[in-house]
């Protein structure tokens, strides 16, 4: 689904509108009350609303006060846009060397969204997951040696018929969902009855979801400020690490991301500390990109061999 | 004026009624280029854009254009994803198939030309001129009350039937079928016709589902000279232009075809890749601004340039910079070097890969060797560009032994998966009588043909047997 907007306007399609996917929906809800969680991968059918997502959430924590800007990095952007450049105005006028911001300090606090990021070139995509690791962008090019900070989400999604992601790459997005195209009629009729809503009069769409938007939001903001204070104790530290080790997991980002994810989990329903049952809620998405693969597995075997490792590390709740 | 469902004109009326609904005009080219102008014509001149593989991506047609879009864009991912934000489409294509489904699924709209001459070409007035009467007409009636409703069950019902479900080709049917009623047609009628036919009959009405045909596998014993094993079919579509690749149409309706993104050798690039050095710009560079005022401020300065004055660049000054593509492409040559072969189909083997090798060298592609033989396949060259040392490690490649087939094509997917699909071949020189297991206990035929499918779908796969070989000498 993408938000149409009628000539001269861009208005986005309100986030609570979206119908299904919830786990993608979930995940970046996580991030946004976490950023540390380190970002979110989402692969699946093309056409399942995954950049109307992304683009709604930014307009929906904004009712909130919430200033996460969500900027999307257009496939075959230089890297003088991406990283920022030689200010040529300042250049050629006043004969200084600035620096021009790119995307990457525009995207500061907020989520840097990458539609295909499957078929990026490889040196921007190892280039923009160094600089959301570390937080910081060096640029070194044109005469200029510049350091900015550059704080940002990195969403990602593709379709992988067209192109697979590079595994050691997937690894290092903290989250990864899997969507799909729904197959229920009745729910497609809805998806396309809310799209005709918003293409004829995306304004009154809008504000007939503003409520619903606002209310999310203001629990998206609660759960920022619960969450320093929300508990994790050494009971449920356990659980996980036995989680992770049933699941049969590479490497030990695993552990962090479903700690720091159950944790956000917990603070988004309200809680002050996490249970069983935000560990489950959040496994499947933390670790099904981390999972040793055997050569014939699908989405569903591995998603079905983590929900076994929920139950056997008994964080069903 | 009425038109009729069946009148060439009614869909081109829909369309610029609301150009969201988008187009595709296939067939005959030059019949499908002149719709695409005249539908032009006959939209607010603002409102149009033309976007070929020339024009700037960045910042590229507004959003809220009604972008005509050159088929020679769809072979560039980044233009196909630019491309398809626009607020309504006409593309031009020679069957829908052959558009990207990012771009297909966009243009519910689409009208075949035949490409033999009638009198439909000579028809006065044109198609699109009665359309623009019939539209204009009906955007003066006042509009009948919406009925989101009936326009989003018409469209999903009718993407059921077709097996064509895809939650953006709905939408745009849906106004389809809202256009449709404003021009007096009914709506079911209307998106058979000008929008899910044409596409069903990419597809074999009944396709198995994919799972089957996957499991199935292809059984490596047998030549096959395309690697769709993934259950896709491959069709010629009516009305391909004479030189185009075959489509592959996969299951359940939808046409895929992977974008090529990076296919082909690719070494510097002027545009995209990897930025590396800079260099004095040279006639038919493409200059690299940044670089370029970087270099000659100090150069002006010198020159007695001072801040607040329009700085002038002297031809020294300009800069040019260096790209790197990493990608090229990549030929896996499976051999089966077991005992199994026979010494004289070894032989074969070894013969027409060195042939294979000789088109390598020409087309630069990178070259690897998985040798199939013994416990376990292993990899006798790693990817290279050296053609010569790919035909040392040929010829020097020992035999005798076990058949691990699953394990080479383990071993060729590893390789494979470091390249887009399109740009990776795969030739299976093989009897494939595996009979070593990948994993303890396991039957190897079953898993070298299970592999082998994985496998296709991360390259094109070419399997040669042995009957193959003596036949080809």
């Amino acid at each position: 689904m993408r938000a149409d907007a009628g000539p001269g306007e861009a208005a986005v399609f309100p986030f609570s509108a979206i119908l299904g996917q919830e786990e993608m929906k979930l995940g970046l809800l996580l991030n946004a009350i976490d950023p540390g969680i380190g970002g979110m991968l989402a692969l699946g059918d093309r056409g399942t609303a995954k950049s109307t997502t992304v683009r709604a959430l930014g307009q929906m924590l904004r009712l909130a006060g919430l200033e996460m800007p969500v900027v999307t990095l257009p496939l075959g952007a230089s890297d003088d846009r991406v990283l920022g450049s030689l200010d040529l105005e300042a250049a050629l006028v006043h004969g200084e060397k600035r620096f021009a911001p790119g995307l990457l300090a525009e995207a500061h606090g907020g989520f840097l969204y990458i539609d295909e990021v499957n078929l990026l070139d490889d040196y921007l995509v190892d280039l923009l997951l160094d600089v959301a690791a570390s937080g910081v962008n060096h640029v070194e090019r044109d005469g200029l040696s510049v350091t900015h900070a550059a704080h940002f989400v990195l969403v990602g999604s593709g379709n992988p018929e067209e192109g697979e992601l590079r595994p050691q790459l997937e690894d290092r997005f903290g989250l990864a969902v899997h969507v799909r195209t729904i197959r229920d009629a009745d729910t497609r009729r809805e998806i396309v009855r809310r799209r005709l809503a918003f293409g004829d009069d995306p304004a009154g769409f809008c504000a007939a979801w503003h409520a619903q938007d606002a209310a999310l939001a203001a629990r998206i903001c609660a759960a920022r400020d619960r969450l320093p204070g929300v508990e994790l104790g050494p009971e449920v530290i356990d659980r996980i690490v036995s989680l992770v080790i049933e699941a049969g997991t590479t490497g030990h980002r695993g552990e962090i991301v479903v700690a720091r994810a159950a944790r956000a989990h917990a603070a988004l329903a309200g809680r002050t500390s996490v249970g069983p049952g935000d560990i489950g809620a959040v496994a499947v998405m933390a670790l099904r990109h981390r999972c040793a693969r055997a050569p014939f597995d699908d989405e569903e075997a591995i998603a079905a061999r983590i929900a076994a490792a929920v139950e056997r590390a008994g964080c069903t709740g | 004026m009425t038109l009729a469902v069946e009148d060439a004109a009614a869909p081109f009326a829909a369309f610029l009624l609301d150009p969201r609904i988008g187009i595709l005009l296939t067939g005959d080219r030059s019949q499908a280029e002149e719709a695409s102008r005249a539908l032009a014509r006959q939209l607010p001149p603002d409102a149009v854009r033309r976007f070929g593989p020339a024009d700037d991506l960045w910042p590229g047609p507004p959003d809220d254009a009604v972008v005509l879009l050159s088929p020679l864009v769809f072979d560039d991912p980044a233009r196909v994803a630019r491309g398809r934000r626009a607020w309504g489409i006409a593309a031009v294509a020679p069957s829908p198939g052959h558009a990207p489904s990012a771009i297909a699924e966009r243009c519910a709209l689409a009208v075949a030309f035949d490409p033999t001459p009638g009198p439909a070409a000579l028809e006065s007035p044109a198609p699109w001129e009665r359309a623009a009467a019939a539209a204009a007409a009906a955007a003066a009636r006042a509009a009948p009350a919406a009925a989101p409703d009936l326009e989003a069950r018409t469209a999903v019902e009718a993407a059921v039937r077709f097996g064509l479900e895809s939650h953006e080709l709905e939408y745009r049917a849906a106004l389809a079928a809202r256009a449709a009623m404003r021009l007096g047609l009914e709506p079911m009628p209307f998106l058979e016709r000008w929008v899910f036919a044409p596409r069903a009959r990419q597809a074999p009405p009944a396709p198995p589902p994919p799972a089957e045909a996957e499991s199935a596998g292809e059984d490596p014993g047998r030549p096959s000279n395309d690697g769709a094993a993934d259950g896709a079919t491959s069709v010629e579509p009516p009305g391909a232009w004479p030189g185009d690749p075959p489509v592959t149409a996969a299951l359940r309706g939808r046409v895929r075809r992977p974008l090529p993104g990076r296919r082909g050798p690719r070494g510097p690039h002027p545009a995209r890749g990897a930025p590396g050095r800079t260099f004095p710009w040279r006639h038919g560079e493409r200059a690299d601004v940044p670089a370029t005022v970087a270099y000659a401020l100090p150069r002006a300065a010198l020159r007695g340039w001072r801040p607040g004055n329009v700085l002038r660049l002297m031809p020294g000054d300009l800069r040019a910079r260096r790209r790197h593509s990493k990608t090229g492409s990549l030929l896996i040559i499976v051999v089966d070097a077991s005992g199994s072969m026979a010494q004289g189909a070894i032989r074969q083997a070894k013969g027409l890969a060195l042939r294979v090798l000789d088109r390598a060298y020409v087309d630069r592609t990178s070259v690897a060797i998985v040798a199939a033989r013994g416990r376990e396949a292993y990899l006798a060259l790693a990817p290279t560009r050296a053609i010569a040392r790919a035909r040392g490690a040929l010829r020097e490649l020992p035999s005798g032994g076990g058949t691990p087939l699953a394990s080479a094509y383990a071993a060729a997917l590893r390789l494979a998966r470091r390249y887009e699909p399109a740009a990776v071949r795969a030739l299976v020189l093989s009897d494939g009588r595996a009979n070593v297991p990948l994993t303890p206990g396991g039957d190897p035929q079953d898993e070298a043909s299970r592999m082998l499918a994985v496998l296709s779908r991360a390259a094109q796969v070419e399997v040669v047997d042995r009957r193959a070989l003596s036949r080809k000498r």
